[in-house]
């Protein structure tokens, strides 16, 4: 009876760390998988998609059961990464046909990996509640030689705009895993959720030309 | 009693001490597989990366020719490009990276490969992390990569000794190389091939930081760089 009363506590938190672990590999696994894929498409030199004249706050899959408030904040994602003063500042104020294109088969391929997966994740995230459960990823980039996401600040223009220069972009999948027992135990200094940030640079992935 | 309590404290010990176990064996054996899988995401992004051509044309002979020291770009231009974009990709300083530009000869009327073995005097060159108890050990790694590109270019050797067809055969078994020209004029069938077909072996190694029992993750690759344009 001691030995039971001693091991079971311990053994049912080792268990749910082990989940906790398991769920952010799963995540670091597929962050890595769809940025890499979303590079591969990006480096195309014509990156179809079905849907064309689409909306880009249309790509949103929201968590089973959420309220209308949260999925327009995963909407405002999209802003975010035409915001200059926002840390998903892709560049510049807008995003180019291909880039789109690009988003939206990214996106695809993110659900057809894993359809539970809700994206892109609200913007600002204030609490673990708001990701409904289940891991919310969201992809962006980063125009290089266009902007450069300063550490904790806004990002910073750099060299000139040339509008049929093909740039180079550097693809980011950031999935949020809202934990079970790891915050209980202080990791990652006791927060409710943890994100997992993966990248692939697209070379020479398009111009800048709306 | 005491006796007792004794025999469930220590069986409570040995189940705790192997379940942490267990968790210990499983984080190695994750932090290796997603090493393993940082290992070819890089790969597919040197792939996809800057590149120079690896092969330059001599227009006064009217051939390709391998990379060299006066050549333009330089070999060390090339790998150089490769082995930058490799540092400032990897995910920490872990990584090394030992790649070789190696040529395959071609036949240029057949399209079959002609040599049986890379030449002795290919350099491997290495990037990144340098430290010999690590992924810096020069002399475990260097050689691999030669021994790693000649086991495909054996086998490339053997597909095209086995489907060995003449000049003239309409049969494309065996036929490796670039083809430039492809004519038949009255019923005579006439192939021009590239003289060289080159190829990047490399591997990459890295060692997980912070796991107990970890060891160093190698992987090896082979690609078709870029041939004679720079850019995309």
């Amino acid at each position: 009876m001691i030995g039971a009363a001693l091991s079971l506590p311990i053994i049912l938190a080792i268990i749910l760390v082990i989940y906790d672990l398991t769920r952010i590999y799963l995540a670091r696994i597929t962050a890595k998988q769809v940025a890499l894929t979303t590079a591969r498409i990006a480096v195309s030199t014509d990156v179809t998609s079905n849907y064309q004249d689409f909306v880009v706050k249309n790509i949103v899959n929201p968590a089973s059961g959420e309220a209308s408030s949260i999925t327009k904040k995963r909407k405002d994602f999209y802003d975010a990464m035409k915001n200059s003063s926002s840390n998903y500042y892709c560049g510049k104020s807008y995003l180019t046909t291909k880039e789109k294109r690009t988003l939206n088969l990214s996106y695809g391929y993110l659900n057809s990996l894993n359809p539970k997966i809700a994206f892109p994740t609200p913007y600002p995230l204030n609490s673990k509640s708001e990701l409904g459960g289940v891991t919310n990823c969201s992809i962006y980039f980063y125009t290089l030689e266009l902007s450069s996401a300063t550490s904790g600040g806004s990002p910073i223009l750099i060299g000139a705009i040339k509008l049929n220069k093909q740039y180079n972009r550097e693809y980011w999948v950031a999935c949020t895993v809202p934990l079970v027992a790891l915050n209980l135990l202080g990791v990652n200094y006791g927060a409710e959720y943890l994100t997992v940030k993966e990248s692939a640079l697209a070379y020479k992935s398009g111009t800048i030309n709306p | 009693m005491k006796g007792k309590e004794g025999i469930v404290y220590i069986e409570t010990a040995i189940v705790l001490i192997t379940l942490l176990t267990i968790v210990l064996w499983f984080s190695k054996l994750y932090s290796e597989s997603l090493h393993r899988m940082y290992h070819e995401a890089l790969a597919i992004e040197i792939m996809m990366g800057p590149q120079k051509a690896s092969m330059v044309y001599n227009s006064s002979a009217h051939i390709f020719e391998e990379l060299g020291a006066s050549t333009s770009p330089t070999m060390q231009e090339f790998v150089d490009d490769i082995g930058n974009f490799f540092t400032a990709r990897a995910p920490d300083s872990s990584y090394a990276l030992y790649l070789a530009l190696v040529y395959l000869k071609i036949d240029s009327n057949k399209g079959t490969v002609k040599q049986t073995s890379i030449p002795v005097s290919t350099v491997v060159y290495s990037y990144g992390n340098s430290d010999p108890a690590e992924c810096g050990d020069d002399a475990t790694y260097k050689p691999m990569v030669l021994q790693y590109a000649q086991s495909k270019f054996n086998t490339l050797y053997a597909y095209s000794a086995n489907n060995n067809h003449t000049a003239l055969s309409d049969s494309n078994g065996g036929r490796l190389g670039v083809k430039l020209l492809d004519l038949n004029i009255k019923g005579i069938r006439t192939r021009l091939y590239e003289s060289l077909m080159p190829f990047v072996s490399f591997i990459i190694c890295s060692k997980p930081q912070d796991i107990p029992m970890a060891s160093v993750v190698v992987t090896k690759h082979f690609m078709v760089p870029r041939r004679h344009t720079a850019d995309l």
